[in-house]
C-alpha cells in the first residue's frame, strides 16, 4: 500500500535509552491517533499513550531486536486499552471532544459527507472492528501484522475489517461512490506538506 | 440401484433417476458480476436485449445499479465505494496524526531518559 510508513524498519539498538527515546518521540503522533480512534476521547487517548510510553520504556528489554518496533508499541497500546476496558469502563463513543476544534481537520469539505460524520460513524463501530480497520486501513499494517498485534487470527482480522467497512457504508448511507468524500480537493489539501494546524 | 446426479458422489439412496441439469453455482444465490450482467432486469423472457439492460445495449446505468444491488445482497461492497471509504479513512487518520502532540509526552520521555543517565 502506498501509505505504508517509512519507519517500519526495526531499529537495531532501540533498547538503548537514547535510541528508545528517539523512537518513542517519533511514534507519539501515530500512537495518539490510534488511541483517539480507539477511545473516542482525546483525554482518554492521552492517558493511554502515556501508559504505553511508560510500559514501553520499562519493558524495553523485552523488545526483540529485528522485529517491528511500531507493531510492538501498537500491541502494548491496544492491550492496555482492552485491559482497561475490561476492568473499568465500557466502550465510549466519540463525543464532542473529538470535534473539529480538537483535532487537525480538513478545513473545507466539498463532498456530501464531512469528516465529522465520518469520525462519528467510525466511533460507533464495535471496538474490535474499529481497531482492525484502523490497523489495516489507516496504519497500513498487513493483515498478518494486525492479527499479531490484536492477538488473533488473520481470518478474524479480515472479517472484522470487512464488517467494519460494511457497517461504515451503511451508517453513512453510501449508495454510490459520488455520495462520499473526502474528494480530491480535500485530499490534496490535507496531504500538502504545509498543511498543519497551528 | 441408487442413482443420482452424475456429478454427485453421494448416493441419493434410491428413487428414480435424476435428470442431469446445469450445475448450480457453488455460492447458491450469490452470482458473480458476469452472471449479473447476463441476467435480464425484466422478468419477461421475451423482452429485447435492449430492454433487458444488456451492457451492449442502451441501458448500462441500470446494469450498473443492478450490479450494486446484487453486491449488496451478497454482502460485498462496491469496489469504488470501498476505495473511497479507504481514502476517507486515511485522510481522517492523517488529521488525527497531524494533531499537535502535547508537550507533556516529550517532558515525560526526557525524564525517563535522564533517569537512565549514569551521569
Amino acid at each position: 500500500m502506498s501509505h505504508r510508513p517509512q519507519s517500519d524498519a526495526p531499529t537495531q539498538s532501540c533498547v538503548q535509552p537514547e535510541a528508545m527515546h528517539e523512537e518513542l518521540v517519533k511514534a507519539i503522533p501515530k500512537l495518539r491517533a490510534f488511541a483517539i480512534a480507539l477511545t473516542g476521547s482525546v483525554q482518554l487517548a492521552d492517558d493511554l499513550v502515556q501508559d504505553t510510553l511508560l510500559k514501553a520504556w520499562s519493558h524495553r528489554q523485552s523488545f526483540t531486536q529485528g522485529t517491528n518496533f511500531r507493531a510492538w508499541l501498537f500491541t502494548i497500546l491496544r492491550n492496555t486499552f482492552f485491559s482497561d476496558c475490561r476492568s473499568r469502563m465500557r466502550q465510549r463513543h466519540l463525543n464532542n471532544e473529538v470535534a473539529p476544534g480538537n483535532v487537525a481537520q480538513p478545513a473545507e469539505q466539498h463532498g456530501h459527507l464531512d469528516m465529522t460524520d465520518f469520525l462519528t460513524a467510525l466511533s460507533r463501530l464495535p471496538s474490535e472492528q474499529r481497531e482492525a480497520l484502523m490497523l489495516v486501513g489507516a496504519e497500513g499494517f498487513s493483515y498478518g501484522e494486525a492479527a499479531r498485534i490484536a492477538g488473533t487470527e488473520i481470518g478474524t482480522i479480515k472479517s472484522r475489517v470487512h464488517r467494519a467497512r460494511v457497517r461504515l457504508s451503511e451508517a453513512l448511507e453510501i449508495t454510490s461512490a459520488t455520495d462520499f468524500g473526502a474528494d480530491a480537493c480535500t485530499g490534496g489539501t490535507v496531504s500538502r506538506p504545509d498543511y498543519k494546524r497551528a | 440401484m441408487a442413482t443420482g446426479h452424475p456429478n454427485c458422489k453421494i448416493s441419493t439412496g434410491g428413487g428414480g433417476p435424476v435428470e442431469p441439469g446445469p450445475m448450480k453455482s457453488r455460492n447458491d444465490g450469490i452470482d458473480g458480476p458476469h452472471e449479473v450482467a447476463k441476467r435480464p432486469i425484466s422478468a419477461d423472457a421475451n423482452t429485447s436485449a435492449l430492454d433487458c439492460g444488456d451492457p451492449q445495449g442502451g441501458d448500462a446505468d441500470n446494469v450498473a445499479e443492478l450490479k450494486n444491488l446484487e453486491r449488496n445482497k451478497s454482502g460485498r461492497l462496491n469496489p469504488v465505494v470501498q476505495a473511497r471509504l479507504g481514502e476517507t479513512l486515511r485522510v481522517a487518520y492523517q488529521a488525527l496524526v497531524d494533531t499537535p502532540v502535547p508537550a507533556k509526552f516529550l517532558v515525560l520521555l526526557s525524564r525517563l531518559a535522564k533517569s537512565e543517565d549514569p551521569d
